[in-house]
């Protein structure tokens, strides 16, 4: 797990092997970090399983970007 | 439309579903794909976590999630078929309660076609006979993974270009504390099956209620009934993007997302 200076991301890492006993409790206990936030700091959890697949990491980040854009600008 | 290499259900609004009554509810989900139970877990909370409300897996056979759960010791669990080369797994169940950062529903993922969808029609049906679902549905996605993470509203899962990512992760209990709409009021989106309940057939479609909607054209699937509150709603895959579309613009889907305008980085 590595988390940048704001605390504000943090990375986990699984391996394909880990992936039954680690997946169903990646997000959950992501989940139970995050609700320590006041709701106001609280984000997105995700969960990538390509990292070397620039295509499926843009798709993701492009959700994501698209889901801050209707966060600021919710009466556009 | 790609191929499909897994189909998937989700069940919400099962608070009055207790861990015992789930597991057989599991139990049956595999038997109605006609499949064994090779693996079980259940969460547990963790004296020296990370964080307040940190958790884990525990691995456990049947047989001792069967026991920890007639004692009282497991709540939230997942039971799963391992294929060999199958990531994560190549089917599972889960009963997530409100607690360990989740809320209560049902989530089954099977690698599969046409057969499993069968299958998780009859285990929906069964369980339909036995306590009222008010809301859920049967998807079908490339991946079990995907299929997992899009039951709770997680990971930014989506099943098709017009859906809003991180709508219906705001719209259930836990983190955001969701007003739960679509238990009543309003719908994820359309799927190929979803259950529904008289109360979702009662929702105006501009003038008109969704169960008259649905009758007066074609093209807009089939209904079901199950009970005398619950139905299905059956929609062919070619005629998904049109439904969708039209009840989006209606504003009856939670995660409905115009794409008119809307730039992608």
């Amino acid at each position: 797990m590595a988390a940048d200076v704001n605390g504000k991301f943090m990375i986990g890492l699984v391996s394909n092997a880990g992936m039954g006993k680690e997946l169903p409790a990646l997000t959950s206990r992501n989940e139970t970090a995050m609700s320590n936030l006041p709701l106001g700091k609280q984000n997105e959890i995700l969960v990538s399983e390509h990292p070397y697949s620039a295509s499926d990491m843009k798709d993701m980040f492009d959700d994501f970007i698209t889901g801050i854009w209707v966060i600021l600008c919710p009466f556009r | 439309m790609g191929h499909f290499m897994s189909i998937s259900l989700a069940l919400y609004g099962i608070e009055g579903v207790t861990p015992r009554l789930a597991l057989k509810f599991a139990k049956h989900y595999f038997a109605c794909l006609h499949l064994s139970i090779t693996g079980a877990a259940y969460l547990k909370y963790l004296n020296d976590g990370d964080h307040v409300g940190d958790h884990d897996l525990v691995m456990v056979e049947i047989a001792e999630l069967e026991e920890k759960i007639n004692n009282g010791i497991a709540t939230a669990f997942r039971v799963y078929n391992e294929a060999a080369g199958a990531i994560p797994w190549s089917v599972s169940f889960g009963y997530t309660t409100n607690d360990f950062g989740g809320f209560y529903h049902f989530d089954g993922q099977c690698s599969g076609d046409l057969i499993e969808l069968k299958g998780m029609i009859s285990f929906i049906k069964d369980v339909c006979a036995d306590i009222a679902v008010p809301y859920g549905m049967i998807y079908k996605c490339e991946k079990v993974s995907k299929a997992f993470s899009y039951a709770a509203g997680n990971n930014m899962v989506t099943m098709c270009s017009y859906e809003n990512s991180s709508a219906f992760k705001k719209e259930v209990p836990g983190r955001f504390q969701g007003r739960e709409r679509y238990k009543e009021h309003l719908l994820r989106m359309v799927y190929p099956v979803n259950v529904i309940s008289n109360k979702h057939l009662e929702i105006d479609v501009g003038g008109v209620v969704l169960k008259d909607w649905i009758g007066e054209s074609v093209g807009r699937g089939k209904l079901e009934a199950l009970t005398s509150s619950t139905w299905l709603w059956y929609v062919e895959a070619d005629q998904l993007e049109d439904v969708n579309k039209s009840l989006g613009e209606a504003g009856i889907l939670i995660s409905w997302k115009k794409m008119e305008g809307r730039k992608r980085f």
